[in-house]
């Protein structure tokens, strides 16, 4: 049965029946076991995959290398060897910036330049990445034991290819539309809360800003992820076939979409809250080159929890469309 | 016609002038603690004087007014010929100097609501004699050919009937919604300088003005509902019949008249070491009053202290929309600002500008340099002004912005401003000359401040205040100009600064110092005798041992890169924590300072309390043989991470 939009938000539901242990009826305590399952199957899916994990990773520091490196290559000139540098272990000194940037500032025209292909072709190679991510993620949760993985990962990334690449372009046009809807809210809210100041982040008319844009972007996300899942469950059929398949799936299920999406997406926040936590911790200590080595490496813990996160996802929501699909099929 | 007829010598208005004046003082004398007491005590010679009657049509977006302007001619050469700005006529075609050199030069040609102008319908003299049809209009400049000359010291009297169109606001003047912002709206004297010669210019985009001392008695009448801020003291308020009211106000020592008007304003006022501290702001503002009020009471105070006191009893603070092109502007005991949404508790953006603008009250308003050729002595100290007072207020490094570990001081936003167009042009020239307005902003606004606070760090602060306090109470009421500022500056100091002045104010050169290399090679070894006297008394052959130190020829080559030959200071340090000091007279484009030292050198860092801001990249100033390392990882070990997290978002899709 499909959830009805008066029902009650299915993250909340989750957090209530699992930390606070408060009796649920019977639908909603399905859904919740829905959702956690996913989650834990999705888990144990990645755990058991853990090189898409790495890939992951190593893709983005890969990229992230290539955009430093001409930055590091300026900076060892300029601060290299500056005795007012030390300055900037203590705290943020704009001055010197200014000075950097205005040295730099023909290099950095065109670093701006190379910045903007290097981040373009980032794209295309994670949406080329993706669809091995996505193959793999699918397999496991089919129970399907595959020896040579990484051959198998890369035939799914170039199978899967031109699909993603439709999807990703199928996105940008959402995520504008998602834009021009918050647009269109923003000139509503300001006429009725006023405009305020944009950097007062903490204000309450802020966070609601904040939160609208979040929630439709969210909502592009959701839509493409589900998107691909249809893409590779039904890789045979028509693509429009897959993108009604996808839209009408969501629409039945949206809040157990929305609840899976809002539990990871919380788990996720949690975990940077605890690196915002850990980051304030660190600032007390001495920033000498262990110090800095340290906030490095909590640095880096993060991003490969983010990256382990983002496979989460992907193959969480593999099982929760498996699931319902499974159950509708045994509906009589 | 007989010029003695033509020209009013004025004795017998001057005599009524002078008893008026004196019933006036000795009725208010009475007040103590009377605002009026000190408001009518005048010190600056009137040259330009007005009586103007204005009334206000909201409907058709126009002022009616006659105005009776007396001049007396102060220069030596007599005056065969009068000039007259008419500020409103720079909007009434898109052909205008104005509007071309502006930054929305098809702004005139969409609407006819952007257009404004103003019409002469009269011009006579007192005595009769009609100077309409021999007037010679330029746009912004009128021209008025006199039949008799004026002899110097010899005062004519003007009659004159005009109308304003006033545009929809664009830069300094016009209307929103109800509203109405006055300024530059009377026919307006020009100076006759003291050689004879006019300095009447033409508005344009990039300058400001530049105009007489004189007292100026305006009647404003409009509708009754309207609230009006104005540059003077308000001495009467009538109703009249027709719905409307009559407001007259006087000023003297001031040389100009602004006002501002409007149904929708309301005032907030508070008193400041016997200063009326008014601030009229628009509904939306009201959570910015007590805010701007603060400042404002902060910034008189300050100013006062340091470079002497605010002459006038009165400070009118106006919120107005100023219009594309614009920004806060400033008069006579008045400044329009307009408070910013980016403005919060950590980013002090209307400090900034309150502080800017009525630091002009004393840079503009009382010391009245010549906006249009010198534009650096009201608005590079006027720059210079406001970084004093958010730094007293808010301290030195983030003054200006405290956010998110993001700290930024008003000398960074003033360096940054100058390295936008550091070489583009001088900074003592005409407004309307620069390049363009990034140049005439960099060098007028940001190099000019810079170049104070270069010259404070070199004199010393107690130095520098004395010299603003001088240079203030030397030329208030005054139109000092740059050269009076440099043999202040050289009178004060002791030192002859003009080549520094000359290189920074009349050059587009620059400063940049860089250490290009520093080294420490062996050399010798240093032999020193010791004895060791337990030793000498059983072992007199190995009583005497000598000690040799390892000396080290260190060598440091600094270089001028830039144009600027300014002196520079040198330190060195050594590895076993000695500090040596040097001087570089920075004229040569190299210098090498070689010496013997028992250590290795460990840094060489040129102008190390970052006395010369000016200097163009401070990153060279200094070179370390100590690994930064540390610093470099830190740097991109976080850049790492937003490059990490960035990839993270944007492939989120």
């Amino acid at each position: 049965m499909s959830k009805q939009s008066g029902d009650p938000d299915p993250a909340g539901l989750v957090l209530l029946y699992c930390w606070f242990r408060v009796p649920l009826p019977k639908d909603h305590r399905h859904t919740v076991m829905v959702i956690l399952n996913s989650v834990t199957i999705g888990i144990k899916n990645v755990w058991s995959n853990k090189f898409l994990i790495g890939i992951m990773y190593l893709f983005k520091l890969a990229f992230s290398f290539i955009l430093l490196a001409p930055l590091y290559l300026m900076f060892s000139a300029s601060f290299g060897a500056n005795v007012k540098t030390s300055n900037l272990l203590r705290s943020f000194d704009f001055s010197l910036l200014i000075d950097f940037i205005y040295h730099w500032r023909q290099t950095l025209s065109i670093y701006l330049l190379m910045f903007f292909l290097v981040f373009f072709l980032a794209i295309i190679v994670y949406i080329f990445l993706s669809g091995g991510f996505w193959g793999i993620l699918k397999d496991q949760s089919k129970n399907k034991e595959e020896n040579s993985k990484i051959e198998k990962f890369f035939a799914y990334c170039g199978k899967y290819f031109w699909g993603m690449f439709k999807i990703a372009l199928l996105l940008v046009a959402f995520y504008l539309i998602a834009f021009f809807l918050f647009l269109f809210f923003l000139t509503i809210f300001n006429s009725v809360a006023g405009k305020g100041s944009l950097f007062e982040i903490t204000s309450g008319r802020s966070v609601a800003k904040i939160s609208i844009l979040a929630f439709l972007f969210l909502l592009v996300n959701i839509i493409g992820d589900y998107l691909r899942i249809f893409y590779i469950q039904n890789f045979e059929e028509r693509f429009l076939e897959l993108v009604k398949k996808a839209f009408r799936f969501l629409l039945t299920n949206f809040f157990r979409a929305l609840g899976l999406y809002y539990l990871l997406s919380f788990v996720l926040m949690l975990a940077i809250l605890l690196y915002v936590g850990v980051d304030k911790v660190m600032e007390g200590i001495p920033k000498a080159t262990l110090g800095i080595l340290l906030v490095f490496l909590v640095q880096q813990i993060l991003c490969i929890f983010r990256a382990f996160w983002r496979l989460v996802y992907y193959s969480s929501q593999i099982v929760l469309v498996d699931k319902l699909l499974m159950e509708k099929e045994s509906l009589p | 016609m007989n010029a003695q007829r033509l020209i009013r010598t004025n004795s017998t208005s001057e005599l009524k002038n002078f008893c008026y004046k004196f019933i006036l003082i000795l009725f208010f004398s009475f007040f103590p603690s009377s605002s009026f007491s000190l408001a009518f005590e005048e010190h600056a010679p009137p040259i330009a004087s007005y009586n103007i009657k204005v009334k206000l049509d909201p409907k058709d977006k126009k002022l009616l007014g006659k105005e009776i302007l007396t001049f007396k001619n102060t220069s030596k050469k007599s005056a065969d010929t009068l000039f007259l700005h008419l500020y409103p006529n720079a909007f009434q075609s898109d052909t205008t100097i104005f509007m071309k050199e502006s930054l929305f030069p098809d702004r005139v040609k969409k609407k006819e609501e952007y257009r404004g102008y103003m019409e002469i319908n009269k011009i006579n003299l007192n005595s009769g004699y009609d100077l309409t049809k021999d007037k010679i209009i330029d746009e912004t400049i009128m021209k008025l050919p006199l039949p008799e000359s004026l002899p110097p010291q010899d005062t004519i009297s003007l009659e004159i009937e005009f109308v304003v169109k006033l545009p929809q606001i664009f830069v300094r003047m016009g209307y929103w919604g109800r509203n109405f912002v006055i300024g530059q709206w009377f026919p307006k004297m020009a100076v006759l300088e003291e050689d004879g010669y006019w300095n009447a210019h033409e508005y344009h985009a990039s300058s400001e003005f530049f105009s007489d001392f004189g007292t100026y008695d305006v009647s404003i009448t409009l509708p009754l509902e309207y609230i009006v801020g104005a540059t003077g003291y308000l001495q009467e308020e009538k109703i009249n019949q027709d719905s409307t009211k009559t407001l007259v106000y006087h000023a003297g020592d001031v040389h100009d008249f602004v006002w501002v008007a409007g149904p929708d304003y309301l005032t907030s006022k508070r008193m400041v070491d016997g200063i009326e501290l008014i601030f009229l702001y628009k509904p939306e503002h009201k959570k910015k009053v007590e805010r701007i009020l603060d400042a404002a009471e902060f910034a008189l105070k300050y100013y006062s202290s340091t470079f002497g006191d605010y002459h006038y009893k009165k400070f009118v603070i106006a919120d107005a929309e100023i219009g594309f092109g614009g920004g806060a502007m400033e008069y006579p005991m008045f400044i329009t600002i307009s408070p910013s949404e980016l403005s919060t508790d950590k980013i002090n953006l209307d400090e900034l500008i309150l502080f800017h603008e009525i630091a002009h009250q004393w840079w503009y308003g009382m010391v009245a340099s010549n906006e249009f050729e010198e534009a650096w002595l009201d608005e590079g100290f006027s720059v210079y002004s406001e970084r004093k007072a958010l730094e007293e207020k808010f301290g030195i490094t983030a003054n200006l912005v405290n956010l998110w570990g993001i700290k930024i001081g008003d000398k960074d936003l003033a360096k940054v401003g100058y390295l936008l167009d550091p070489q583009s042009d001088i900074t003592v020239k005409n407004s309307w000359e620069f390049q363009d307005f990034l140049s005439y902003r960099a060098n007028v606004y940001y190099k000019a401040s810079l170049l104070l606070q270069t010259l404070e760090n070199l004199l010393g602060e107690e130095k520098m205040k004395e010299l603003l306090k001088e240079y203030f109470q030397r030329y208030k009421f005054k139109h000092p100009k740059t050269d009076d500022f440099i043999q202040l500056a050289n009178e004060i100091s002791g030192e002859d600064l003009t080549p520094f002045f000359s290189q920074f104010l009349f050059g587009t050169g620059v400063c940049d110092y860089q250490v290009e290399n520093i080294k420490s090679t062996p050399v010798k070894k240093e032999g020193k005798e010791s004895q060791d006297t337990v030793r000498q008394a059983h072992r007199p052959e190995q009583s005497r041992r000598t000690e040799f130190v390892q000396i080290f020829e260190t060598e440091v080559l600094l270089k001028r890169k830039g144009e600027i030959k300014i002196p520079v200071e040198v330190l060195i340090e050594l590895e076993n924590g000695e500090k040596i000091k040097r001087a570089w007279d920075g004229q040569e484009r190299w210098y090498k300072i070689k010496f013997e030292t028992k250590s290795k050198i460990e840094s060489a860092i040129i102008d190390p309390e970052n006395k010369i801001v000016l200097d163009l990249d401070m990153n060279n100033n200094s070179l370390t043989t100590k690994s930064q390392d540390s610093v470099i990882f830190k740097l991109c070990s976080q850049y790492l991470f937003w490059m990490e997290t960035f990839m993270q978002w944007t492939t989120s899709f």
